[in-house]
């Protein structure tokens, strides 16, 4: 047999083979990763809901809805938007919202607002770059608390070094800022856009992407 | 098939210290530096490495006689990258915290020149037996200087040790107390180097001391 055939048909044989593997292995684990996909954004959204009039983010605390939100979710804006009902009537928002001009890159974050009164009831950090000690510290509850519990218009929302309220962490003020552009662009939603998000129909596939990620 | 004269028990043995891949041969340093920076991390990553080493070098010991020398390296990545990409679905599939902590350094563990370099310099040469054993004792190898290195940098840099970590679940020890600032350089990339080179140091200082023993 010619060298040059035995090498294509090993080659092949070998690439055949891997492929076979893989796909076999792809039919057993892809149940378990989109549930594990799924439990985590759930987790996520029972995070920043809590059933409190004061949510603190450092106390756990149980979830203020009892629909399923993964199944009640729509895009507004380019926003995937996780609806919260208790008995049937809208209690709150897990709006997935990202922050612009992070220190690397964007960062994606779940803000939970409050349906009556656009109180911020919590805010989760999904995916971030920023620097480990510094600007990711934005994830701990302490640094969330000057924040969490208020409403759009009981603070000013923006970082002491431009005129606001909100105390920045020392040495990342970027990602401060950051963290309250993704806050910000929720809070607007809310505000501007209620009636349609409490009109639209939910998205068919709760696996879907809204185009702002 | 060349003469071997290491025992088997030689072939597991010499990649947890004589050429430890990490502290002596220093390969598959990125993936060594970037996720340790807790010790569970670091035995998880070393976990996903010892999946991949033992099963390409079994595998490419038990293909080696008809695999044409031309074409050695491209079998061997594809290989390589078929236990990679299984690792990397089982870890989202039943270890998904780790998994999303890890991150782009799993599939990047198909280009680690530990597992390539193995493949080509030992299994492609050698029994299956001699190569699965030289393949668990490189990955421990490496796993133990990696949880090493993680642990180090944990301890000093937060104040903790992470053994295990899955949603609620976690086995997580307090070392320095609750006040502890934490020292953040070591958490970060500098770290690292500081902590493989103090690493690297002590090894070469026992080594000598042993080698002066024996003389």
């Amino acid at each position: 047999m010619p060298e040059t055939l035995k090498m294509l048909i090993v080659l092949t044989f070998i690439a055949g083979a891997a492929g076979l593997g893989l796909s076999a292995m792809n039919d057993v684990t892809r149940a378990p990763i989109i549930e594990n996909e799924r439990n985590f954004t759930l987790r996520s959204i029972r995070k920043v809901l809590p059933d409190a009039e004061k949510p603190d983010p450092c106390v756990k605390m149980d979830a203020v809805f009892d629909n399923e939100p993964m199944n009640d979710a729509i895009c507004v804006d380019g926003h995937k938007i996780y609806r919260a009902r208790k008995n049937g009537e809208l209690v709150g928002l897990a709006i997935e919202s990202i922050g612009d001009k992070a220190y690397d890159g964007t960062i994606l974050t779940l803000v939970g607002v409050r349906m009556n009164d656009g109180v911020l009831t919590g805010i989760e950090v999904l995916r971030h770059r920023e620097t480990p000690g510094l600007g990711a510290l934005f994830s701990r509850c302490e640094y969330q608390q000057q924040m969490v519990g208020k409403g759009p218009d009981d603070i000013k929302w923006s970082v002491k070094k431009d005129g606001g309220d909100i105390d920045q962490l020392s040495g990342a003020t970027i990602s401060s800022r950051c963290m309250l552009n993704a806050i910000a662009k929720a809070q607007r939603l809310w505000k501007e856009r209620g009636e349609e998000i409490a009109g639209a129909a939910p998205l068919e596939d709760s696996q879907e992407v809204c185009d702002a990620r | 098939m060349p003469a071997n004269k290491t025992s088997h028990l030689g072939e597991f043995f010499k990649g947890l210290w004589k050429d430890n891949p990490i502290m002596v041969l220093l390969l598959g340093l990125c993936p060594a530096l970037a996720v340790t920076n807790s010790a569970y991390n670091g035995l998880g990553m070393g976990a996903a490495t010892t999946f991949v080493l033992v099963g390409s070098n079994i595998l490419v010991s038990i293909i080696k006689p008809i695999v044409p020398k031309s074409v050695r390296i491209p079998v061997y990545i594809v290989v390589i990258a078929a236990f990679v990409t299984v690792v990397d679905m089982l870890l989202k599939a039943y270890q998904y915290e780790l998994s999303r902590s890890l991150g782009l350094f799993v599939p990047l563990i198909v280009v680690n020149c530990i597992i390539l370099g193995r493949a080509e310099a030992f299994a492609s040469r050698n029994t299956v037996l001699r190569s699965a054993l030289d393949g668990l004792g490189m990955a421990l190898g490496f796993t133990l200087a990696l949880f090493f290195l993680g642990a180090v940098r944990e301890i000093i840099g937060s104040g903790t040790i992470t053994f295990f970590q899955m949603g609620e679940t976690e086995i997580k020890f307090n070392l320095l107390g609750k006040n502890y600032p934490g020292i953040l350089v070591m958490i970060l990339p500098p770290g690292a180097f500081l902590t493989l080179g103090f690493m690297l140091a002590a090894r070469n200082a026992i080594q000598k001391r042993l080698n002066k023993k024996t003389r």
